[in-house]
């Protein structure tokens, strides 16, 4: 459902029509990295590590995580900003997506 | 930090491979090179390689606006890092085919990577895995150790191995670092 909707359903209050992106304006996206049977678990911390400076341990939870349930958020934020990370995440071979986080 | 093919040393992190070792690795990167040249594709080793961004279907002018800015510049990185690994190989084997040692021996193929060449490195063992672990539809329960003699896949999955141990040496190497 395209954003601008959602809006309309929020609480009743008279309001100057807007652009639809001002409608819903805090809504993060997160980033997704799944798990895939090639990528080492070694490699998957590194790769946090490195791109979102993350300390080992959280990094290895997070690889963890990935590993044990299938997916784990690795970074929340802007539209952009997520854009911008899972194509980090994509140079460096791991298989993320984003999405709004609901 | 001292593995089968990569240490460290006096702060940086060597290579040291068996002559055929190293034309072996110059033959998968050529493999990885044709792959990604031709370009990307509805299979699944182009999907692995070039994934989605957007898994929700109305996102899909959000997602063809991505991968327009992003895929170039990601097939770029790769052939470049490519050229460089091919490049560190090839000059290396020139030289280590000279003379021999006394004892008959052919020079190891020895090749010091600075900041730049260790995320080329790790950048094409992982693409290189990627692309041959799609192909070889590697899955969490396949096995290593079950091989029919004469498998002629028995080869390539040997290969994908060696290359998932060199990768893990020189993760261990560079996260030794931190």
């Amino acid at each position: 459902m395209p954003p601008g909707i959602r809006g309309a359903t929020a609480p009743q209050r008279v309001e100057e029509p807007v652009d639809e992106k001002v409608v819903v304006p805090d809504v993060p996206w997160i980033a997704l990295v799944w798990n895939d049977p090639v990528n080492l678990m070694v490699y998957v911390v590194y790769v946090l590590q490195k791109l979102f400076g993350y300390s080992r341990e959280k990094a290895t939870r997070l690889m963890l995580q990935v590993h044990n349930e299938g997916k784990a958020v690795v970074s929340s934020g802007t539209r952009e900003k997520i854009e911008a990370d899972v194509a980090r995440l994509h140079a460096h071979g791991l298989w993320a997506t984003m999405q709004r986080d609901r | 930090m001292r593995g089968h093919w990569v240490r460290r040393r006096r702060g940086q992190i060597v290579l040291r491979f068996e002559p055929a070792e190293a034309e072996t690795l110059v033959e998968v990167v050529a493999g990885l090179r044709g792959v990604l040249e031709s370009g990307a594709g509805d299979d699944p080793v182009s999907r692995r390689l070039f994934p989605r961004a957007y898994l929700d279907p109305t996102e899909e002018e959000s997602e063809t606006e991505w991968q327009a800015l992003v895929q170039p510049d990601l097939l770029r990185t790769r052939l470049d890092a490519l050229a460089a690994v091919t490049d560190s190989l090839v000059t290396r084997l020139t030289t280590a085919a000279a003379p021999t040692t006394r004892r008959g021996q052919a020079e190891k193929v020895e090749i010091v990577l600075d900041e730049v060449s260790q995320a080329q490195w790790l950048g094409v063992l992982n693409d290189a895995r990627l692309a041959l672990g799609t192909a070889l539809d590697i899955t969490e329960e396949t096995e290593f150790d079950h091989f029919d003699a004469g498998d002629p896949l028995a080869e390539q999955f040997l290969l994908y191995n060696a290359l998932t141990a060199l990768e893990g040496e020189l993760v261990d190497a560079l996260l030794g670092e931190r």
